[in-house]
C-alpha cells in the first residue's frame, strides 16, 4: 500500500486520475583542430553565437550527442519525446497517453526530475516538480535544427536540476525556413497537420509563422479495453531572426497552445499556455561576446476533481564571453528567474501555501584554460545559485581534455550538481479521499545532490566512422524518501534520507560504409545501488524514485536507394524494469520515404515486433502500446 | 532587473565598430577549403610537374594567416599546398582553387571569365556566385557555415566532387536556390 502511494500522488498531478485511483572550445582559434573535423562537424559549428553552444561535438569534454533534424525526419518520428529515443543513453518510456518518463543515467519515474530541458533557450521543465509535461511540448518537427543531448551534470552552465543531463532543442534560424510547408499525416494512432510559412527579411534575416493541430487516439489497457484518453491540441507560433552573419543577432519568438486530453470517468483535462522570448547577441571587435535573453512563459493545466495549476515564469539571462591572453577563454553570466504558481485545492490534494512566488538568482563563471595549444585544456567553473527553498547552492565542475593529433579526444570531469526542492517536495498536502493529510511535503526539504566523475574517449576513423565511449561513477545524497510519522504512520512526510551510487558505461558508434548508407549504434549499461540512511523508516525502500533498465541498445540505419527512395530502420532494446516489473522489450520502426521536387511521401510502421507491449507504469491496469502505421505527405513550395 | 542594467552598461561602453572581425567564421571557412581540396579530384593535366598545388585568393586575404596555418605541411594531389594572393592582372587559370572574397564580389564575373573552362575549383561567399558560374559558394545560415555546390559546372570542368561533399552541401543545383533540408 505504502509502496504505491507516492507513485499514486505523482500520477495524480501528471496524469489522468482514473487509473491512479484504480491503482566551442576547439572552435576558438584552433585551426589545427578545426581542419581535422569532418565536414559535417564543421557545418555544425555556430560561428556567430558561441556562448554556451560553442564547441564542435568531437572536441567537447562532456558526454554529448546531437540528433539532427534529418535524423528525426528519417526515423519517422512525430513527437519530441520520441525524438529523444534516438539519443544514446536517454531512457524514454511512455507512461500513459500523455505522460512520458524520460531521464538519463537512471532515476526514471513518471515525474522524472533530474534533467534540464530547453527549447531555444527557454526552460520547459516546470518548477512545480522540476520535470517536463511532455504532452504540451510540441513543434513542427521539420523546424527542429538539432537536439543536443548532454548526459551527466551540466549545472555549472545550465543551472540547478542539470543533475543527470541537459536536453537542448534548437529550432532552425528563420532564414532557413523560407517558403511554405504543408504537412498532413494520419494513421492508426495519430492524425496531424501543420502549415508553416517563412520568408527572408533583408539579406540574412527571416521570419516564419506556423500552426499545427494534432490528434492522438486513445491508448489501450493491457486488458485490451480503450483507455478513452485521446489527445487533441492546437499550437501556433512564430520566430523572427535578424542578422545571421552580422555582429548583432536578434531573435524574437513565441508560441501559444491549447489542448484537451480525455479521461474516461470525467470531463477532459485542459492544458493551455504561451511564451515569448527575445534574445540579442553582440560580438565586439575584440571577439568578445555578450548575450542577453529574456522570456515569459505561462502555463495552465487542469485535471478535473484533482489538480489545477496556473503558472507564470519570467526569466532574464545575461552572458559574456571573452578571451584573456592566449590561454583563457572565459564565460560568465548572471540570471534571474521569477516564477509564480497558483494551485487550486482539489478534493484529493492541495498546496500550502496555495500561491507561491519563487525568485531564483544565479551567477556563474567558467574558464577554459589552454595548457598546451591544440592539445591539453582544463575547464574550471562554478555556478552559484540562490533559491527560495534552500538558499545558496554551489555547483562546480572541473574538466580536462586531451586531443593528441586531433582525431582522438580523451576527457575527464568531476562535477557537483543539485536538484533543488520544488512545490512537490515542500508544499504538497495529499489527502486522498480521507478528511486529513496522509502525505505531505516538508518546507525543510533539502536539495538532492550528486557528485559525478566521468571519463570519455572519442575517436574518428577517417571520414566514415567514429566511436564514443564514456564511463561514469556518481554518488548521490539527500535523495527523497517518504518517512511515516510515529505512532500511527500518518502523515507520511517527504524527507532526504537516501543515498545512491550509480555507475555506467555508454558507447556509441557511427559508420558510413558508403555515401548512401549511414549506420548508428549505441549501448548503455547502468548499475544502481540505493541505500536508506540510518533513521529512515521509508516503507518503499526508495523504490518510488527510480525504475531503470540495466541494459539498453540502439541501432538505426538510413539508406538512400535509387529513384529518390529512402529506407530507414530504428531498432531499440530496453532491459527489464524492476519495480514495478516491466519486461524487457525490443522494438522496430521502419520507414519508407520518397522525395521528388516539392513533395515528400513517407510511410512508417512503429512497434512492429509486438501486437502491444508496456514501456513503464505503476498503473493498474497499465497502458500498452500497439503496433501502428502512419503515413505522411509534405509539400514545400 | 540587474541583468538588464548590466547589459545596457556593457553595451553602451562597447565601441561600435562596423568592420566585422569574423575570425571564427574564417577559421571555419579555412578548414572547409582544406576539406574541399581533399574531397575533389583534379584531372592530371591540370597539375604541372614540379609545381605546388595553388590555392589562390582573389585580390586580398581575408583569412589573416589562418588559411596558411591550416594548410601548412599538408599536401593536395600529392604536392605541397601554396596559398597565393592573386593580383588584379594574374591569371586564375593556373590556380587549382580560386577563392573570391566577399570584398571582391564585384569582380566575380571577370574572375570567372578569366578562369574559363580550366579545372579551377572556384569558391565564393557572395549571393549569386553560382549563378555567375562559380562552383562552390559559402553561406552563413543560422550561425553555421554552409555551402552550395554547382555540381554540373564542376563536371563540365573535369572536377570530380566526392558524393560525401555533395551530401553535406545545402544544395547541389545550378544556382543559389534555397530549399528546406
Amino acid at each position: 500500500m505504502r509502496v504505491a502511494m507516492w507513485g499514486w500522488v505523482l500520477v495524480m498531478v501528471v496524469s489522468s486520475p482514473a487509473r491512479a485511483q484504480q491503482q566551442q572550445a576547439a572552435a576558438n582559434g584552433n585551426d589545427q583542430t578545426l581542419k581535422r573535423l569532418s565536414i559535417e562537424d564543421l557545418s555544425s559549428i555556430d560561428v556567430t553565437s558561441t556562448l554556451k553552444h560553442a564547441e564542435p561535438i568531437s572536441g567537447s569534454a562532456a558526454a554529448i550527442e546531437v540528433i539532427t533534424g534529418d535524423d528525426i525526419r528519417r526515423a519517422g518520428i512525430t513527437t519530441l519525446p520520441e525524438a529523444l529515443r534516438l539519443a544514446t543513453g536517454v531512457q524514454v518510456a511512455r507512461f500513459d497517453g500523455r505522460t512520458w518518463a524520460i531521464t538519463a543515467r537512471g532515476f526514471n519515474i513518471s515525474t522524472a526530475n533530474k534533467l534540464v530541458v530547453m527549447i531555444d533557450g527557454r526552460s520547459v521543465y516546470t518548477p512545480l516538480f522540476s520535470g517536463v509535461f511532455w504532452d504540451v511540448q510540441d513543434l513542427i518537427l521539420e523546424d527542429v535544427d538539432r537536439i543536443e543531448v548532454i548526459r551527466g551534470p551540466g549545472a555549472t552552465l545550465w543551472g540547478a536540476n542539470a543533475v543527470n543531463g541537459v536536453i537542448n532543442i534548437v529550432t532552425k534560424h528563420a532564414s532557413q525556413t523560407e517558403g511554405t510547408l504543408v504537412q498532413i499525416g494520419g494513421g492508426t494512432d495519430l492524425g496531424q497537420t501543420g502549415v508553416r510559412y517563412g520568408r527572408r527579411l533583408g539579406s540574412d534575416g527571416g521570419i516564419r509563422v506556423y500552426g499545427k493541430y494534432r490528434y492522438r487516439g486513445s491508448q489501450v489497457f493491457e486488458t485490451g479495453e480503450s483507455a478513452q484518453d485521446p489527445l487533441r491540441s492546437g499550437q501556433a507560433g512564430f520566430r523572427l531572426d535578424h542578422g545571421a552573419s552580422g555582429r548583432t543577432l536578434m531573435t524574437l519568438q513565441g508560441d501559444i497552445y491549447k489542448g484537451a486530453i480525455g479521461i474516461f470517468d470525467r470531463p477532459d483535462s485542459d492544458v493551455a499556455g504561451g511564451n515569448l522570448l527575445g534574445r540579442v547577441a553582440h560580438t565586439f571587435p575584440s571577439g568578445s561576446q555578450l548575450q542577453f535573453q529574456a522570456y515569459y512563459d505561462g502555463t495552465y493545466r487542469r485535471v478535473p476533481r484533482q489538480f489545477a495549476e496556473h503558472r507564470d515564469t519570467m526569466d532574464l539571462d545575461l552572458q559574456y564571453r571573452t578571451r584573456a591572453g592566449s590561454r583563457h577563454d572565459l564565460v560568465t553570466g548572471i540570471g534571474y528567474q521569477l516564477t509564480h504558481g497558483h494551485a487550486a485545492p482539489s478534493p484529493v490534494l492541495f498546496f500550502s501555501p496555495e500561491t507561491r512566488t519563487s525568485p531564483l538568482w544565479n551567477l556563474f563563471a567558467q574558464d577554459e584554460i589552454t595548457i598546451a595549444p591544440n592539445r591539453v585544456a582544463v575547464i574550471v567553473g562554478s555556478k552559484f545559485e540562490h533559491n527560495d527553498y534552500t538558499g545558496f547552492e554551489f555547483q562546480p565542475t572541473v574538466r580536462a581534455r586531451w586531443t593528441p593529433g586531433g582525431r582522438d579526444t580523451l576527457w575527464g570531469a568531476v562535477s557537483r550538481a543539485v536538484r533543488m526542492p520544488t512545490r512537490f517536495d515542500s508544499d504538497l498536502r495529499f489527502t486522498g479521499p480521507a478528511p486529513f493529510v496522509v502525505l505531505r511535503g516538508d518546507p525543510g526539504f533539502l536539495s538532492e545532490t550528486v557528485l559525478s566523475r566521468e571519463i570519455g574517449y572519442r575517436r574518428r576513423f577517417g571520414a566514415a566512422a567514429s566511436i564514443d565511449l564514456v564511463a561514469f561513477y556518481n554518488t548521490y545524497d539527500d535523495l527523497r524518501t517518504q518517512e511515516p510519522t510515529l505512532p500511527l504512520g500518518i502523515p507520511i512526510v517527504l524527507s532526504n534520507l537516501m543515498q545512491a551510487r550509480t555507475s555506467g558505461l555508454e558507447m556509441s558508434a557511427e559508420y558510413e560504409p558508403a555515401a548512401t548508407v549511414r549506420l548508428h549504434f549505441g549501448y548503455t549499461y547502468l548499475s544502481e545501488d540505493f541505500q536508506l540512511e540510518p533513521g529512515s523508516r521509508d516503507q518503499t525502500g526508495g523504490t518510488s524514485e527510480y525504475n531503470d533498465p540495466a541494459h539498453q541498445v540502439w541501432a538505426r540505419s538510413n539508406v538512400n536507394l535509387p529513384h529518390d527512395v529512402e529506407a530507414d530502420a530504428v531498432f531499440r532494446f530496453v532491459g527489464e524494469l524492476p519495480h514495478p516489473l516491466v519486461p524487457g522489450y525490443a522494438e522496430l520502426t521502419l520507414r519508407l520515404g520518397w522525395r521528388r521536387g516539392n513533395t515528400e511521401l513517407s510511410i512508417v510502421g512503429d512497434n512492429l515486433l509486438h501486437d502491444h507491449h508496456p514501456e513503464f507504469g505503476n498503473l493498474t491496469p497499465r497502458e500498452e502500446y500497439p503496433r501502428s502505421v502512419f503515413g505522411q505527405v509534405t509539400w514545400r513550395f | 532587473m540587474l541583468g538588464t542594467a548590466v547589459f545596457i552598461a556593457i553595451l553602451a561602453a562597447g565601441p561600435i565598430d562596423l568592420h566585422a572581425q569574423r575570425s571564427l567564421e574564417y577559421e571555419v571557412k579555412a578548414a572547409f577549403l582544406y576539406n574541399f581540396v581533399q574531397f575533389v579530384e583534379w584531372p592530371p593535366e591540370a597539375l604541372r610537374a614540379g609545381e605546388p598545388f595553388r590555392l589562390c585568393l582573389a585580390g586580398e586575404n581575408p583569412f589573416a594567416g589562418v588559411l596558411e596555418r591550416t594548410v601548412a605541411g599538408e599536401q593536395a594531389a600529392g604536392r605541397p599546398i601554396a596559398v597565393e594572393v592573386l593580383g588584379a592582372t594574374a591569371a586564375p587559370s593556373l590556380c587549382q582553387v580560386l577563392f573570391v572574397p566577399r570584398s571582391q564580389s564585384s569582380r566575380t564575373a571577370a574572375l570567372l571569365r578569366a578562369a574559363g573552362d580550366a579545372a579551377v575549383l572556384t569558391v565564393g561567399e557572395s549571393p549569386r556566385f553560382l549563378d555567375a558560374g562559380g562552383l562552390i559558394n559559402f553561406v552563413v545560415e543560422g550561425g553555421h557555415v554552409r555551402f552550395d555546390i554547382n555540381a554540373d559546372a564542376a563536371t563540365a570542368r573535369d572536377l570530380r566532387i566526392s558524393s560525401k561533399l555533395l551530401r553535406v552541401a545545402r544544395t547541389t543545383g545550378s544556382s543559389d536556390r534555397r530549399e528546406d533540408r
